[in-house]
């Protein structure tokens, strides 16, 4: 009888559990893309692309692709700070709770990220159902804007712009900025944050000219510490990514003689070298990007070795030269996105990193780059073919 | 259900490995951080290789006891009285981590995985599964450790190599950036805790095979170091040193990063359950050392159900701090202050007594 | 366990007299009488109204003649062998024999030594005997003049041809399999261990039903210790009757109440056969084809017969899978539910957005959803397994597919749930009989309920909870997750792969053999014999 009594009371105790957490899945708001604007009257604007459930299911069913209606929408919400505007009035007006955690892609707006970037920081910090994969963007003008354009293929806005980010990074023009990476940049002494930027762009699609819209990656925007200093475009984004960066992709341009070569870089080994005596600072970059050659443009006499070590050389030439206005244009920022300073600070001890102070010397850092390019296999084929 | 009372030398060294890191894994990367910034990773290193020397100690006087489980052996060595008081004392001292296990398990439950469950109701069916455990005896936790443990290295490694694209050696350096001092500093926060290595005192006569327990000790010290200085590392290298030392829990943020591709993601559930295990074993040795020892002293044959009013106890002392920070200030205060007066004060005294009746092992 | 509060005391079952008719003191034996007709009245009498029950008289040609009663239980024995053996011998004769001609000092042993023609003759001297001796298919001779009757085991009964177990069918391997008499089992199991150090001990169990049992071990090899605890346990049992050896089974294995079974069984002489020969101990019951095998240990659960006789890649693969597939049976409708309510976060976001549009109409909750739908499926598996055969298949197919889709389309379940069911299904048919069964499909549901009132973290609990009471029994006092915990080093590569049969030098330590070594180190020892050592044989002779 008392043994009963006990396995009574164990059986109850599990009933206790549950009601707190349990949340049905059907019952979650999952936000794909979410935009944060500063308003004029200070408040902030978070915009949303919300997930509409039972449209996927509809579409499922029909695969119609006249469509009415989208299985997301757009939906904007007030207030003093990102997790007021979005827990109160969200939640309140549209009956179920927002759900972070497949979040795709945060796009911050021009005016938010240019004070406020801190404060986002913060509550990317906290908020406890952000996954790892969040990517950031800026956005150039306002976040709203960009959130309206409909996206072409896929269903979801979110994927589309995830995977907009993930094909660019690729081929070497923007920096990927997940939480963590963006965390960990803006908290490193001697980094700054490098975030990739959103903007319209014009599509021709089914033959209506360039009437649509729809979104691009354009370069990133850097910071200084918490200020937002300039943007980059994109070639002088690629050139961060060839000292820093892991371009899967990238392609170079080349010019020969009346012919334009495209040189595919595909493995690249660098060398970062701090050289510091006394108080002052030289970076020596070394760098060898290796690749084959992905097409040659035009007609023009016989292809040979020397060709092919000619290409190596311009390519090395561009990359140089992209290198360089990079590094030009940071220390005319005076933001060391790059990550130099990370370097520095790594080959000597704290004190001596607090008596450099690097964001005042920076600016005026010697960097000295040397590249060498190779071009490692000529591709599938090696001549150009000729009529007969 | 009566189980033997003798645990293999392995399974002693799987149930140290599971109590001295349970009090600070998830947090020791934050504390180091903080004190050594991006070399934290060797106070860690160093820190459990004095650590060795802390769980020797309590080896050594174990090894030198009259032979019989704990409480008879001090009686024997330092008479009826002082041996039950030091019984006392000793579980006095184990007792007091139990609640702070608890709030600890709680709190980063509540913090990582679920907000929303009341700490009581998770407290709880955590006491609960203790009590199994410890009616079932000794062997069964040692069992269990054993059981378990092979799910415990999976996941450890995953955390570790999932952290590895993140990881960039560059974070770590310099070493040595601020000098030696902040290092030794630094393994104030990781050596008292080897202290709590003091279980073996009472594991030790239980032992099937006494010569092993060196070899135990060691491998256990060693597994013990490879946990700390890994999730340090990991921690460090991903993330960096500011934002390590920012984050409470920098071992969920490192399990928040484990991700296949786009398809397995946020694994931190997972990686906590697995947690779970480690605290719930070492919580429940503790309460069953305790309900030992206060049943010798109070020569009772039954330790269960003195262990089931440990149990009943420590559930409301778990509410005791107010909130989260106070529960830290435990963690790196008072637990250590035990640690070291239990992990090192009390042999350092026993040591003596040892040698004074020539008694030898 | 003694809870700390008193207990109220059972009744005691003092008012039961004993049924039992043989257990009497050895000085309260009643012995035979001289005059035959009496003995035979006497035995009519104990027997009582008994339709098979037969009573003869003879008489011997012998001179003098001898008059012989002859009592038999005409069910039990061998009519055949009852002619041949005891009549013909009895009453034909070329010549005549005089009873001074035959050697033997008694008349019983005149007769029974000489006159029958059978192996199995025995001299009784007590009515409780004879009486237990009728009921075993022994024929009765109550000779006049003779107080000893004699006994000729002319036993025989019903039985069923040598057939391949259902349950344990091997693919490769013998198709012989136990059957309800106990002599052809044991003929089963010597003709798979040829050596003098095979021991059967038989015992009787039961007051009723008298069965035969025997317990079987190698000596030499068998842990004495273990062997007497056999002994021990069986040899106090006192039960009215044991139809079947899983009720022996229950009534001395060590914790009958568990969900897991402690003591394996299998109907298959090879795989008894090989047990034996680890060390373990096997028990045979009459009118029983099953046979138990002591001390059992968790992973022992998840071979099969056919693992020794399957390619060693194959079988690695097959055991890791059944261990894998009994974990899904158990825990994978548990983790649906806490996955999908509590940590939404570990989806991947397209499957998570497709589980939320196809439960969107659904009106349950996940936990009801699930659990509701297993026991439908429990439901079905039931009745599928009472109809008869073609029934029971259309059954089947019907409940579960026709039902399953039916659901799905009326949106009273999602098609993702119906998935993760049907996986679990098929995931516990892997993993063999007496798991599943006992422990996998019960366990299932508290499981479930855990998971869906506290995520993962219940379910932690409930993993922990399971496996602390695992490592805390015992299997005949051996603990039963051996040899994982308490580890037996060099034994974890046949927990998860079958170890190779040529490595497999040693026995089981955790059983703790008398002998451990099994084989030479190295058995294939023809390897390094060969004259090609590339392994190529030479066979154009030059």
């Amino acid at each position: 009888m008392r043994k009963s009594l006990l396995w009574l009371l164990l059986a109850v105790v599990p009933l206790l559990g549950g009601c707190w957490d349990a949340i049905e899945i059907e019952n979650l708001k999952f936000i794909m893309v979410m935009g944060i604007d500063r308003e004029p009257s200070g408040r902030v604007l978070v915009s949303l692309h919300a997930v509409n459930v039972e449209q996927l299911n509809v579409s499922t069913e029909s695969s119609s692709s006249s469509g009415g209606e989208l299985p997301y929408y757009l939906t904007t919400v007030r207030g003093r700070s990102l997790y007021e505007a979005f827990h109160n009035y969200f939640t309140r007006k549209h009956g179920r709770r927002g759900h972070f955690s497949h979040l795709q892609a945060i796009i911050l707006g021009e005016e938010f990220a240019k004070d406020s970037l801190p404060e986002c920081i913060d509550w990317l910090n906290r908020e406890r159902e952000l996954s790892v994969e969040t990517e950031i963007f800026l956005a150039r003008g306002r976040a709203y804007d960009l959130m309206k354009v409909k996206p072409i293929q896929e269903r979801v806005s979110g994927s589309f712009i995830e995977g907009l980010e993930t094909e660019t990074a690729n081929i070497g023009f923007v920096p990927t900025a997940t939480v963590p990476i963006l965390l960990t940049a803006f908290t490193t002494p001697g980094r700054e944050a490098i975030i990739p930027f959103l903007e319209k762009g014009k599509l021709d699609l089914l033959g209506q000219g360039e009437k649509n819209e729809t979104l691009q990656l354009g370069g990133a925007g850097v910071f200084r510490g918490s200020k937002f200093c300039g943007w980059l475009t994109p070639n002088e984004t690629r050139g961060y990514l060839w000292i820093t960066g892991k371009p899967r992709d990238p392609l170079v341009i080349v010019g020969m003689d009346e012919r334009k070569v495209a040189f595919d870089v595909q493995e690249i080994k660098r060398k970062i070298k701090p050289h510091i005596s006394g108080n002052k600072v030289r970076i020596s970059v070394e760098m060898e990007a290796r690749g084959e050659v992905a097409e040659i443009f035009g007609r023009g006499p016989h292809v040979d070795e020397a060709f092919f070590k000619e290409v190596g050389k311009r390519a090395a030439d561009e990359i140089k030269q992209e290198i360089k206005n990079t590094i030009a244009l940071a220390q005319r920022l005076g933001s060391d996105f790059i990550g130099f300073g990370e370097i520095v600070r790594g080959s000597t001890n704290n004190k001596k990193w607090k008596e450099l102070d690097w964001r005042t010397q920076f600016p005026q850092v010697p960097v000295e780059v040397k590249v060498k390019g190779l071009v490692r296999r000529s591709g599938v084929a090696v001549e150009q073919l000729k009529a007969w | 259900m009566r189980t033997l009372e003798k645990i293999d030398p392995g399974q002693l060294m799987l149930l140290v490995m599971f109590t001295v890191p349970s009090t600070i894994q998830l947090t020791l990367p934050r504390m180091l951080a903080k004190v050594a910034q991006e070399s934290g990773w060797m106070s860690a290193l160093l820190g459990s290789v004095l650590g060795f020397f802390v769980l020797a100690l309590s080896a050594l006087v174990a090894l030198r006891l009259p032979p019989g489980p704990l409480p008879t052996a001090l009686e024997a060595l330092l008479g009826k009285f002082w041996g039950k008081a030091v019984c006392l004392f000793l579980a006095v001292c184990l007792f007091s981590y139990i609640p702070l296990m608890h709030r600890i398990f709680g709190t980063a439950i509540n913090v990582g995985m679920m907000p929303f469950t009341p700490l009581s109701v998770l407290l709880i069916i955590f006491s609960i599964n203790i009590f199994l455990l410890v009616y079932l005896g000794l062997e069964t936790i040692a069992r269990s450790a054993q059981a378990f443990f092979p799910v415990l290295l999976l996941f450890f490694l995953f955390v570790v190599i999932g952290a590895l694209p993140l990881m960039s050696l560059q974070r770590l350096k310099p070493f040595f950036g601020n000098g030696l001092w902040p290092i030794i500093q630094g393994t104030s926060l990781v050596t008292p805790y080897f202290g709590e290595g003091v279980i073996v005192l009472a594991l030790i006569p239980s032992l099937s095979d006494q010569k092993k327990a060196w070899r135990s000790i060691g491998l256990a010290s060693f597994f013990i170091g490879l946990v700390f200085t890994g999730v340090t590392v990991a921690s460090l290298a991903a993330f960096g040193a500011t934002w390590t030392a920012s984050v409470p829990y920098p071992v969920l943020r490192l399990a928040r990063n484990v991700a296949i591709g786009r398809f397995i993601h946020r694994f931190e559930p997972f990686f906590m359950a697995v947690w779970y295990i480690s605290v719930y074993i070492k919580t429940s040795l503790l309460v069953f050392l305790t309900g030992k020892l206060l049943a010798a002293v109070f020569n009772q044959e039954n330790y269960r159900l003195l262990c089931a009013i440990i149990l009943i106890l420590a559930f409301p002392l778990a509410f005791l701090p107010p909130d989260q920070l106070s529960v830290f200030h435990l963690q790196f205060g008072f637990a250590k202050v035990v640690s070291i007066v239990v992990g090192v004060v009390l042999p350092l005294v026993l040591l003596p007594f040892t040698f004074k009746g020539g008694v030898q092992k | 366990m003694r809870l700390p509060f008193p207990r109220r005391r059972k009744k005691q079952l003092e008012d039961f007299s004993p049924l039992d008719l043989s257990q009497q003191n050895a000085q309260q034996r009643v012995k035979l009488k001289t005059s035959a007709k009496a003995n035979a009245e006497r035995l009519q009498e104990l027997v009582g109204k008994n339709a098979d029950f037969h009573l003869r008289e003879l008489v011997i040609p012998t001179s003098p003649q001898v008059v012989a009663q002859i009592c038999f239980i005409e069910t039990l024995t061998d009519s055949n062998l009852f002619d041949r053996q005891i009549l013909r011998p009895l009453l034909e004769r070329e010549k005549q024999l005089t009873l001074k001609e035959l050697p033997g000092d008694t008349l019983s042993k005149k007769i029974g030594s000489n006159l029958i023609h059978s192996a199995k003759v025995r001299e009784l001297k007590y009515e409780d005997e004879v009486l237990s001796n009728i009921f075993y298919g022994g024929v009765i001779i109550f000779l006049e003049g003779s107080e000893i009757a004699l006994a000729v085991g002319l036993k025989r009964v019903p039985e069923r041809g040598i057939t391949e177990p259902q349950d344990e069918a091997a693919r490769r391997g013998p198709h012989q399999g136990f059957t309800e008499c106990l002599s052809s089992n044991m003929a089963l199991v010597r003709m798979r261990l040829k050596t003098g150090k095979l021991r059967f001990e038989s015992f009787r169990v039961g007051r009723l039903s008298k069965t035969d049992g025997a317990v079987v071990y190698i000596e030499g090899i068998a842990n004495p210790a273990l062997v007497e605890e056999a002994r021990r346990r069986i040899r106090s049992l006192d039960v009215d009757m044991v139809e079947d050896n899983s009720i022996l089974e229950m009534l001395i294995q060590d914790h009958p109440k568990m969900v897991f079974p402690t003591t394996f069984y299998t109907e298959r002489p090879d795989l008894a056969a090989s047990s034996l020969a680890e060390g373990r101990i096997a028990i045979l019951l009459e009118n029983s084809p099953t046979c138990l095998i002591v001390p059992a240990n968790f992973y022992d659960f998840f071979k099969t017969a056919e693992d020794n006789y399957l390619r060693w890649p194959f079988t690695a693969f097959l055991r890791v899978a059944r261990i894998l597939a009994g974990l899904i049976a158990l825990w994978a409708p548990a983790i649906y539910i806490a996955i999908t309510t509590f940590h939404h976060e570990m989806l991947p976001t397209p499957l998570a957005l497709s589980i939320a549009a196809a439960r969107e109409n659904v009106p349950f909750p996940a936990f009801l959803e699930v659990f509701s739908m297993e026991l439908v499926l429990e439901l079905v598996f039931e009745a599928g397994v009472r109809l008869p055969s073609p029934v029971g298949q259309t059954i089947g197919i019907v409940g579960a597919v026709v039902l399953g889709q039916a659901a799905v389309s009326a949106q009273l379940v999602s098609p993702i749930l119906v998935i993760v069911v049907a996986i679990s299904a098929i995931a516990s048919f892997m993993v063999p009989l007496y798991v599943r069964e006992q422990g996998v499909r019960l366990l299932r549901f508290p499981v479930m309920i855990l998971g869906a009132t506290m995520g993962l973290y219940g379910i932690m609990a409930g993993m922990a909870a399971i496996v602390a009471v695992q490592c805390a029994i015992t299997s005949f006092g051996q603990p039963y997750m051996t040899p994982l915990a308490p580890l037996w080093p060099g034994t974890l590569q046949d927990l998860l792969f079958r170890s190779s049969h040529w490595q497999a030098d040693a026995r089981p330590g955790w059983l703790r053999t008398v002998d451990r070594r099994r084989q030479a180190e190295i058995v294939r020892d023809w390897e390094k014999d060969g004259a090609n050592p590339d392994g190529e044989v030479d066979l154009s002779g030059e």
